[in-house]
């Protein structure tokens, strides 16, 4: 009798235990020091180190022409045309505008087509879209 | 003895019960989302006189639908849209317009391949503007190759 009493009480200690569990989402995180580094160091901010990369024209590339601009005339074309000209750094693509009143003004960078351009400022995704809110544009050391 | 081994036994079958029922609320499917809901009984009342469009705008096929927005006014983080003055004048700036629909983003072209924002001035204000085109995904960039732009109802 005392048998089935102890395998009862434990089974209700079980059960018990079972429910009161906290879930996985519930633990606090603790954040480690890689994670306190990421946070330091912004993926989007690029003030300081900038975003190296080149000028595509999504006219051409709608046309499947993806190589970036090379000369300074024909950029200026396609700016004068109404082209929409991106910034391309790596995989990713970028419309660039000004970060102090975010006007779209690619004039600036179209002279400096054909180079490799270093960006300064800060990356903003709005759905979907990836701006790079510029600062300054220079031609990459 | 026998009490209380029969009060412990209904203690645990109590508790498992609880645990059963908990297991199958997470089970049940949930509820349809309000979006599904609204469409379903938006199409449950709609009258028979709106679905006998006229003609011309069953001819009409617009493969995206959405809203005139200025992609300065998007990254600002605020109210997209844009009113035909401002639009407009955006494009007299040189100023790029774009087409959002839900959440998705298009850039328009035209018909030539050339980035068409200045045809979207025109239709800024429409609530549910309509283009008819090919859709692709250039550069991470929706875009969509504009045959025809119309509003619809």
């Amino acid at each position: 009798m005392k048998k089935i009493l102890m395998i009862l009480s434990v089974l209700m200690i079980v059960l018990v235990a079972c429910k009161e569990q906290p879930k996985p989402e519930e633990l606090e995180k603790t954040p480690t020091m890689e994670e306190a580094l990421k946070q330091a160091q912004d993926p989007n901010d690029f003030t300081q180190n900038p975003l190296v990369g080149e000028l595509v024209s999504m006219d051409l590339a709608a046309q499947g022409n993806n190589n970036p601009l090379s000369d300074v005339a024909t950029a200026n074309k396609m700016v004068k045309d109404g082209a929409f000209i991106v910034f391309k750094a790596g995989e990713a693509y970028y419309v660039v505008l000004n970060k102090n009143d975010y006007t779209y003004n690619v004039e600036p960078l179209a002279q400096l087509a054909g180079k490799k351009i270093a960006l300064y400022g800060m990356v903003k995704n709005v759905s979907g879209v990836n701006f790079f809110l510029m600062e300054k544009a220079e031609e990459a050391k | 003895m026998k009490k209380t081994i029969a009060i412990l036994s209904l203690i645990i079958l109590f508790a498992l019960g609880i645990n059963a029922q908990e297991a199958v609320k997470k089970t049940l499917p949930q509820e349809p989302a309000e979006a599904t809901k609204k469409t379903l009984t938006q199409e449950a009342t709609k009258p028979v006189a709106q679905t006998q469009k006229s003609a011309k705008q069953t001819q009409f096929k617009a493969d995206v639908t959405g809203q005139v927005i200025s992609l300065s006014k998007l990254a600002m983080g605020g109210i997209p849209t844009v009113t035909k003055a401002e639009a407009e004048e955006l494009v007299k700036k040189g100023q790029p317009l774009a087409l959002k629909s839900n959440d998705q983003i298009y850039l328009v072209y035209n018909t030539k391949n050339a980035f068409d924002g200045k045809s979207l001035a025109k239709y800024a204000e429409v609530k549910n503007l309509g283009i008819a085109g090919e859709v692709r995904y250039i550069n991470g960039f929706a875009v969509i190759f504009a045959k025809q732009i119309q509003p619809v109802e």
